[in-house]
Order: C-alpha cells, then structure tokens, then sequence
C-alpha cells in the first residue's frame, strides 16, 4: 500500500473511530512466502486456508514477491493450500494457530509433471521468528490432557517466571499487577487488581500468559497478562457434558503438628473435610452454516470444606454461565457478543473456626456479569477495524442471615415463618474472646458493588511498503470503574463476651460492646483514557523490527471525587527479531520497553474519608467503670490519617529481554533467555509522624506529639524492585502422539516493596523503608514441565499427561521486635536471610481414557495431584525470632470424571 | 521509514526518565563532634571509690539528635528547643514539635538481665571487649545467673544465642563485629580525631523547613554506668523468656525529643550552638560540647 494512501487513512481513522482500545490480540496470523526450486518468488499463488474454528475459508494471492498473509484468525488447527498453474498443489496441514502467534512458512512450490498433490504433515514451525513477545499459550488440547486441577488460574502457572496462587506474581511483580481479559476484555478487578470471576473451564480455547515485555497494544501494568479465549463454535452441532468429584477423604494424611519446644507447627489436617462436585456442560454448533455460530455453556461447582474441629462445613455453590454468539454476515464483517455471569452464594463463610456457633450464620454473595459486544471490520485484506464495548458488574455481600437455605445440610434451616435469604440487619452480633463462642448472628454486613465500562477500537494497517513492509496498528480506549461500599455493624451494635469456664457457654458473660455510629457508604471511581501506536516493520525478510507506544491518563478519585491519583503514563516498546539463518528455525530476540502502573480503587480506599463511629461500653466484669462514663472512648466518625501526596509519579517498570531459541531437532525448541526489570515508584505509605532511632529500632519523639501515625500515599524513587531471571527451556511440539516442554528459571529478585497495596492485600509493612532498609534479597530456582502422552491403543485412546513444578523456598529475614505505641516497627537495616521456606515440588499425573461410542465419545478421567504426598511446609519467622510453618503444601488429592461428547 | 523514525526516537526520548515526587521530607548528612574534655566519666564503685574513664570511646552514651525550629536559651540552665504553647499538666515546660531524629548508638540488650540499659551500640569490637571494659574500666564484671564472673566471650556469645535464638553475630547490636559500622552504611561511628571524637550521621526522613536546626545531647552514664535514657522496665521493651529467667530488656522513651528537659540531667552534655539547616544537600556539623552541671 502506498504511504500516502496509509496516512489518509489514518487520518480519517482519527477522526471516525470513537474511543478505544485497550485491545487484547485474541486472534493469530498465518504468513509466508512462495519460492520455486530455484529459491524464485512465485507471485500469484493462490493460497487458502480453512479450519474448523473459521466461518468459511479465506483465500489470498501471493503478491510480487510471493508473499501472502492471513490475520485476525481464530486460534485452531488449520490446513492450507497453496495452488498454481504449473505447480503440484501443496497442502500443510495441521497448523496450530494460537493466540498473539505468528506461523511463518516458507512454501517450496514444485514444478508438476503428473498433476500430483503434495501434502506436508510433519512440517510444523516450531519457532515464532516475529514475535518478541514472552510467555505461553496453552490451547484447549493441551489442557485437555494434562493434569489442571480445571482452573485457569492453575494452568497459568506453567509459564515460566509465574509465581504464587490463584493470583500469580508474573515476572517478578506483585499478585495485583496483572491484567486479565477475556475474549479482549479486561476483566481484572478494579478494586484489588486481582481476577475477578471465576470461570467455565471447558469453554476455553487458550489461555496465553505474558510475561513482560510485550507490544503496546497489550495495555499498561508492571506484572504479566492472562488472556483467556474462548471457544466460539463450529459447523459442527457439539454437545460435551461432564461431572467431576474431587474428595479428601480419599488423600492419604501426613503431618507434623508440634516443633520441639512445643510450638505448632502446622495446622493439621485430620478430621478436615473437602468434598467438590463439578457438573458442566457445553453446547455448540452452528445458526447457519459459515455465518452464525453459538456456544453456551454452564459450570456449577459445589464444595463443601470444614476444618478439624468444626461441624459444619462451608459451602460453596457457584454457577457459571457463557454465552456466545458469532454473527459474520459478509466476510467483511464479523458480530461477536458475549455474556458471562457467575453468580456464587457461600454459607457458613465462617467454618475455620471452631469457636463460631452453629447458629452464627454468615453469608457470602459473589460473582457478577460481564457483557461485551464487538464488531470486526476487514476493510480490506490489507485494513482491519476491531470495534468492542464491554460492560462489568462484580458484587461482593457478606451479611448475617437468620436461617440457611442449604436444606440437604440439616442445620438452622429455615422456619415456615422465615424467609429464606433474608439478611438480619437487626439481631447484633457476638464476639466470642479467647475460648468464647461466636454466637447469635454475624456481627457485620458489607455490600460491595464495582462496575467497569469499557470502549476500544483499534485499526490495522497492514503490508504498508515503505523501505521494507510494516504493519502498522493504532488503538484507543476509554475505561470507566466504579466502586460503591456500604458497611455496618447489625443493630449498630456489637458485644464481645468472655467464658468464666472453658468451653462453656453457659458461662458467657458480657465483656464490652461497641456501639457505632451507623451504616456508611462511599463511592469511588477511576478515569482511564488511552491510545496507543505500533508498528511491525520488517526492512528484509529475516529482520523484524516492533516498536510503538502507549500513553495513559488515569484519575482516581476517593469517596468525596477528590483525585487522589491524577496520572498521565507514556509506555515505549521496542523490538528486534532476527532469523539469523532465514530457515525459520532460529530466533536471536532483544526488547525494551517501559510498563506503568495504572492504580487501582483499592489504593484509593485508603484515601476515602468516610468511616464508621464507634463508642465503647464496659461491662459488668469492669467494675467501676459503667455503661456511658467519660472514661469510654468516643470518637465520630473515625480520623482518616492517610493523605495522598499531591502530584505522585506513577509506579513504572524499563524491561528487557534477550535471548535465542532455535529448533535443535525436527519438533524440537531450545530457548535461553535472560530477563531484567527495573521497577520504581512503587505505591507506598510512609508515615510522617512518628521519629526513630538510627537503626529504627527505638522511637524517640513524635511530630506532633501524639501517638497517632499518620500515613501519606507516595510513590518515592526508593520504593524499587530489581528482578532478573534466565530462563533455559526445552519444548517438543505434538508429534508422534507426545508432546512435553520444561523450563528451568534462575531468579534473583531486590528492592524495598514486595507488594502493592489494595484494599484486601494488606499494606506490607515492608514498604516503611524509612524504617526497615531493603528487602532480603531472594534467590530462587524454579523448574516447570509438562506434556502428554497419547497411546496407541485403538478403537480406544488412552492419554497420560503430567504437570511437575518445583520452587525453592523464599528467603525470611528476622523480625526484631521494636517500641511504637501503635504496634511494633521492624529494624530499619535488616539482616539478610535469616530462613527459607522450604522447597516446594509436585509432580501431577493424569489418566484420560477415550471410548468411542456409538454417536459419541465417552471418557474417564483421573487426577492425581501431589502423587507423593509431599507436605512442605510455607511458614514465617515469628515476633520472638523462631520458625514456624502455618501452612502446608496441599495433600495428595484425586479427582475423577465422566464426560460424553457428542 | 520517513514515519518510523520519528516514532523511534519519540519512543527512545520518552523512556528515559524517572522522577521523584516532589517532598518536604529530606535526609540531612553531617558530622558529630564530641572534645574529650566533656567526653570523660568519673565512675564509683559500692565504698564510694571514683575513678576516671578518659579517651574512650566505650565510655561515650548514646546521642539524641534532633532537627527542631530553633533554640531558647532561657529556658533551662542549657539550651534547649523552643517549645510550643503548654497543653495538659504532664508536661509543663511544652512540647518541642521535632521534625526528625537520629541517634548515634542506641542502648541495646546485653544478653543478662544484670546488662539492661549499660550497653550501647558502635561502641565495642567484640564481647571479650565488653568483658574488658566492665571488667576494667567500669569495674563491675559481668556475671551469669548463678552470679559468676563471665570472663570469656565465647561463654558470651554462647548466652546471647541461646537466648535471643540469635544464629550469628550480625544479629547482636552492641558489637562491631570487626568494624564500628553497625549502620552498615560504611560510615564508622566515632573516630578518634585527637581532641574530640567525630561520627558520621544521616537524619533519615526529617521534614526540611530553612533556619531549622540541629540539636541534641550525649546522655552521660550514670556513675554506675547505666543510662538515664533506658528504662530497664520499659513494657515496651523485648521480653525475655529463657527457663526461668524473665525479664524485660529496657527501652527508650518514646517522647526523648518532645520533651528533652524530663531526660536531660546533671553530667550529660548538650548542643550549645547548633548549626542552622539553610541547605539541605549541605553536610552539617554539631558540635556536643555543653557539660550540663
């Protein structure tokens, strides 16, 4: 395409396209180029590429120089053809395109003598000679067969440089600095930063990790991107249904309870219960054939979890729900709406503690709705316009209800008279203190609610030639979030009492209640505008150059629409990938780029003024002191003492990559890369009133006289992370029925912040630099691997995959027990390492067993999670310098399922 | 290629810079002079016999620095902060409002209940030093619980780590571990310069206001050799749990810089003409040479 044609259409693109684009790549491209024998371009190919997961086929010439592209494709398996007069037909199948991936092939056409077909199977690239970004896909197949546990989450941590739980640390960063999209939409939680809705598993066509550093287009954050794609359908009617139960009695029990000097060490696990139950179902299939797809399907998934000790367990009961539907009416345009709820009721949230009352009901609601609806332009094969609105509601409510509508659990069920789901806002709670019950209803209600509405365009440019060929993309997005709270105490009021006798609550008598002030709301909200530009830009054939920028304007606003973060984030990003040998098979990759941080509602809230009243009440075990005396501490609504400090500079990672990979052997990779990022401006507290010795050990004065701390937001250049990991890897692609890829990462992580703050993820106490000195440097060795087996046992099929993950424990430094009238500080120069936790390993096994059956298929699956037991223990260092483990890496545990497949 | 440059080097130019938020907060660097002649302690034992510690470092208490909006010098028989308006009866003579504090070595836990509040950190190299210096300059041994004279360090360290649960010798205070730089920032505590002493020090964080100033005082050890500014029975202090041994280890008050007057006694010795903050990247210079008598 000439440049000037580009640039008037940019131009008009500016002016058209509303706001956007925070746009996630949830397709692929294919591309390649035709040669004769003689290494001549072959311009005028006819090339056509089909698969099951596209509506139609596409087709595409080879230009002058015998190169043909495909983009914005479906991830699937796909086959193409390539056909010239003179020329043997060429077929390639079995092409896996995956989300963000490019397959490169060069085409060898031969001349035809017999009108013959040559049909290449066991051709497949191996090496992504365009992409600088870092990470991993994982495709439906693949998680089909190995061992998941069903969870997204869990299958995220097979990227190397992924860390941690359900909420990873990616790429050195904090568990809240990830994004998360579906289908393109960003589904992270504004509030925490975190996931925010569970999902159906069997309605996943891959999920892709990114580690940073990534293109423009991916957004801002400092941590990594998981982007789940979901399946939309096919010509074909597909029905899959499966139940899956998981059950601990069924794991074998080792434990360690007590340490020598009687310290425990670890909360057993005897007499604990966990029992899940996984119904889902999936159905798919066309509207009308190549121009309408649908796809709905439904998880539910119930679990019942009690510690030792307590009778009656929690229970979890959640429903997901997708709907999709794919309307492509021309093959210049394609509709994609999609609909995905997650309601989810948790009772007896308060299970883990043996001193909550039977009758002491709480309550957790959860889940949400997000709806989005997206309109894909190909304007031409060289110009393509993606269009997307989303709209996300979350909830969180926790309450106190008087009766359970869980009938099937046989306690404190509903009365003729009570209604079910009714919420107690009247009966107040109490407090059980040491060996006291928790009895009557729960003490406190919260309603959270928190909705994001979001518009993104972006529009593609592709083949503009301008000394070599670039592909050029521009983006923009509009991002709205609101957070609204509401928080009370029932009746106002809360007692907490105190057995004479153990364990007896007959005995209970009044200690003290609190009377506060009444309920309080607030509402916050966030503004992100954004834009971004890129281009791919290949000035030959084995050289590929990616750059581009993003810039961001965030405001976030506290609970009076103060902005207490008014940020404006520019975020470059270079790339050079280079194919050394231009076979395709080797990659030498270096990029750079600069990630912002964003916020989130959560740092917000500590900024929010409003607040709860409370007075205190003495009872009757106080003697002299009674009921409304001077004495009682009286304060409405509470002092907020954080402040945000005007005009902070948003946190920002600079992060490079460099590396090669190269295909040793037919299928398989070797990679090493070498990873650094630099991250500073943290979001931190320091506190400004309190005044310390030189070791921050003793406190000597405070500035205002008083023993209040008063907390102020920064984001100072000492609140840093340093990270740097290496990561050498081997990946067999799917031949000969197996597939198997392992990684091995050596990670050195520094600084002075671990985490980021947000409202659920406490403040660490870290961050108070001024008083604790840098973090204990942490040294670490990870090894991730996983793969399949499929045997050839026909009719039937028999698949044994495994998952093996190894972490070596995280350095502990000592906590030395300081003066501060509020609660102890930590020594301002730490000490170093002074404990590890313990090295974490676990090989995973999974059976899955395929028998044909008549209009079907039917198979059985076994998981085996922790094959040996192993029971490492995740502890800390505590007050008065000892090690002690609070918890301990999960048991052996097995799920087994039923699916059909029709 | 007329386009990507451009872009390039936009991109290049924008990914260079960090910035700091802009604060009032600053870390204030200078050096702390002691003259001998102040520096000196007259020690007593039971029959009222003194002696005479000269030119020791060991002998030196800790130092309390604070940065404050000015001196009065009519306040007390030395200077002393300017104090604001008098709330409460607790404290009559005012609260001096500091805007930040260090201290050059801190009382710290001698390992024996009998070591509350006499050890100060930077001041020895090793517990066989600390032995010598009560041994033969305070003259009052150190003895273990069944009262016998600890006279070696191993035997010391051995105690320290049973107690504390200490695994090494980084994790004890008051000892150098070959270098007087418990800060472990490379700045060593006080050198011996001829006629005074000389520490090198950094008031972390302190707010910055021009014409503020540096004042502080060097509690002087009691002729017992213990500190005025270490409350042996603090609660807020670490408490010992060892067989039957339990005790607290003493702390600090925390109101040292609110309320200099209530910790500042007969013997200690107190900032005459403190230097005035004018310019915070500028090193200052106190000089700790006022014997309150």
């Amino acid at each position: 395409m000439p440049l000037y044609k580009f640039l008037t259409q940019m131009a008009l693109l500016l002016l058209l396209v509303p706001g956007v684009a925070f746009a996630s790549v949830t397709k692929g491209t294919i591309k390649g180029s035709t040669v004769d024998s003689d290494g001549l371009p072959v311009p005028g190919v006819l090339i056509t590429i089909k698969s099951e997961n596209m509506m139609g086929t596409k087709q595409a010439q080879t230009d002058g120089e015998g190169r043909f592209l495909f983009v914005e494709l479906p991830p699937g398996v796909y086959e193409l053809t390539a056909e010239a007069p003179k020329f043997q037909k060429l077929v390639r199948p079995n092409l896996q395109v995956n989300v963000g991936r490019t397959i490169s092939l060069p085409l060898e056409m031969t001349i035809d003598e017999a009108g013959e077909t040559i049909t290449i199977v066991d051709q497949r690239p191996v090496v992504d000679t365009e992409s600088a970004n870092r990470g991993t896909v994982l495709t439906k197949d693949f998680l089909d067969r190995i061992p998941t546990g069903r969870s997204y989450q869990q299958a995220a941590q097979l990227a190397a440089g992924t860390t941690g739980g359900a909420n990873p640390n990616i790429g050195g960063a904090a568990s809240n600095e990830n994004t998360y999209m579906l289908d393109g939409v960003n589904v992270t939680d504004p509030v925490t930063g975190t996931f925010s809705l569970n999902f159906n598993f069997d309605a996943i066509e891959q999920v892709e990790v990114l580690t940073n550093p990534f293109d423009p287009e991916y957004g801002f954050n400092l941590g990594g991107s998981i982007n789940i794609v979901t399946q939309t359908g096919s010509n074909r009617f597909e029905v899959v249904s499966g139940i899956y139960h998981q059950n601990g009695s069924w794991s074998p029990k080792q434990d360690w309870r007590w340490g020598a000097d009687g310290r425990q060490l670890a909360p057993t696990d005897f007499g604990a219960r966990f029992e899940t139950w996984q119904v889902s179902t999936r159905v798919s299939g066309p509207i009308v054939r190549d121009k309408a797809w649908f796809i709905a399907s439904y998880q539910m998934t119930r679990s019942l979890i009690a510690n030792a000790g307590v009778q009656l367990p929690r229970d979890f009961d959640g429903h997901y729900v997708l709907s999709k539907l794919t309307f492509q009416p021309t093959s210049e345009h394609r509709i994609t709406a999609f609909l995905q709820t997650n309601p989810t009721a948790i009772d007896n949230i308060y299970a883990g503690d043996r001193f909550i009352s039977p009758e002491a009901q709480g309550r957790q609601a959860q889940g949400g709705w997000v709806g989005s609806l997206q309109w894909d332009w190909f304007i031409s094969p060289q110009a393509f316009l993606e269009t997307k609105a989303t709209v996300q509601k979350t909830f969180i409510e926790t309450y106190g209800v008087p009766c359970t509508h869980d009938k099937d659990l046989e306690y404190n069920p509903c009365a003729p008279t009570e209604q079910e789901n009714s919420i107690d806002f009247v009966t107040p709670g109490r407090i059980g203190i040491g060996t006291a019950f928790d009895s009557g209803n729960e003490t406190n209600y919260y309603f959270d609610d928190r909705w994001r509405a979001e518009l993104q365009s972006k529009f593609s440019l592709l083949q503009v030639e301008a000394l070599g060929s670039h592909d050029i993309k521009v983006g923009f997005s509009g991002d709205l979030n609101f957070w609204n709270q509401t928080q009370g105490y029932m009746g106002n009021l809360v007692y907490y009492d105190i057995n004479l006798l153990d364990y007896n609550p007959d005995t209970l008598r009044n200690y003290y209640w609190i009377e506060t002030s009444g309920p309080f709301t607030f509402a916050s909200s966030a503004e992100t505008l954004g834009a971004f530009v890129q281009d791919v830009w290949k000035p030959i054939d084995n050289l590929t150059f990616r750059y581009g920028t993003r810039y961001d304007r965030q405001t976030v606003r506290n609970d009076l629409g103060e902005a207490v973060i008014d940020t404006g984030l520019w975020g470059p990003r270079f790339a050079a990938i280079w194919d050394p040998f231009g076979d395709g098979k080797t990659k030498v990759m270096a990029n750079i780029g600069r990630f912002n941080d964003s916020s989130r509602l959560g740092v917000a809230s500590y900024l929010n003024q409003a607040g709860l009243g409370s007075k205190l009440f003495l009872g009757e075990l106080f003697g002299g002191f009674t009921n409304g005396s001077s004495d009682n501490y009286d304060y409405a609504p509470i002092q907020n003492f954080t402040t945000s400090l005007p005009g902070i500079t948003a946190p920002r990672s600079d992060s490079f990559n460099v590396g090669a990979e190269r295909e040793v052997v037919k299928d398989l990779a070797a990679r090493v890369y070498f990873t650094g990022t630099f991250t500073r401006n943290l979001y931190s507290f320091d506190e400004t009133n309190n005044y310390w010795d030189e070791d921050g050990y003793t406190q000597m004065a405070t500035g205002d006289g008083t023993v209040n701390e008063y907390y102020r937001l920064r984001t100072p250049d000492v609140a840093r992370r340093q990270y740097y990991r290496t990561d050498v890897s081997l990946e067999k692609i799917l031949s000969h029925r197996w597939t198997a890829n392992a990684t091995y990462s050596y990670t050195r992580s520094m600084g002075t912040v671990q985490t980021t703050p947000s409202s659920f993820l406490a403040v660490p106490s870290q961050q108070r630099f001024y008083e604790n000195g840098n973090l204990p440097t942490d040294i670490r060795h990870d090894v991730t691997a996983s793969g399949f087996w499929e045997l050839p046992d026909d009719p039937w099929t028999t698949n044994i995959g495994f998952v093996f993950a190894l972490e070596s424990g995280y350095p502990l430094s000592r906590g030395y027990s300081t003066s501060a009238p509020n609660g102890g500080g930590y020594l301002r120069q730490t000490q170093g390492t002074y404990a590890r936790a313990e090295t974490y390993w676990a090989l995973d096994l999974q059976l899955k067993q395929d028998f044909p059956v008549r209009k079907g298929n039917l198979a059985a699956r076994a998981q085996v999670q922790n094959v040996f037991n192993n029971r490492q223990g995740f502890g800390g260092v505590t007050f008065d310098n000892r090690w002690s483990i609070g918890s301990r890496q999960d048991p052996l545990g097995m799920l087994l399922g039923l699916e059909y497949q029709y | 290629m007329r386009h990507a440059l451009p872009l390039l080097l936009a991109v290049l130019a924008t990914g260079c810079a960090y910035t700091e938020d802009s604060l009032l907060h600053v870390d204030l660097r200078g050096k702390i002079r002691i003259p001998k002649d102040v520096a000196a302690i007259t020690l007593s034992d039971a029959e009222n016999n003194t002696w005479t510690v000269e030119d020791d470092v060991r002998a030196l208490g800790p130092v309390w620095l604070g940065v404050f909006s000015g001196i009065d010098d009519k306040l007390f028989d030395y200077p002393h902060p300017e104090v604001g308006p008098v709330l409460g009866t607790d404290n009559p003579t005012g609260n001096t409002y500091p805007y930040g504090s260090m201290s050059v070595g801190r009382p710290d836990w001698g390992c024996y209940e009998t070591m509350n509040c006499r050890l100060i950190t930077g001041r020895y190299e090793s517990y066989d030093d600390v032995i010598g210096f009560f041994r033969d300059e305070v003259r009052d041994p150190i003895l273990n619980q069944e009262g016998d004279e600890i006279t070696s360090g191993i035997e010391y360290r051995e105690h320290c780590y049973e107690t504390a649960y200490l695994t090494s010798d980084q994790e004890v205070g008051f000892i150098s571990n070959g270098g007087l730089d418990k800060n472990g920032n490379g700045i060593p505590y006080f050198e011996d310069m001829g006629d005074y002493f000389e520490a090198e020090t950094t008031i972390y964080h302190s707010l910055f206001y021009e014409g503020a100033v540096v004042w502080g005082w060097m509690d002087a050890p009691s002729r017992t050799f213990d500190f005025s500014t270490c409350d042996a029975e603090s609660p807020l202090g670490w408490q010992v749990f060892y067989y039957d041994e339990q005790y607290l280890t003493g702390q600090v008050p925390i109101d040292l810089l609110n309320f200099p007057s209530k910790y500042i006694f007969a013997g200690d010795v107190v900032v005459q003409d403190p230097p005035v903050i004018t310019d915070p990247e500028k090193d200052f210079t106190v000089e700790i040479d006022f014997r309150y008598e």
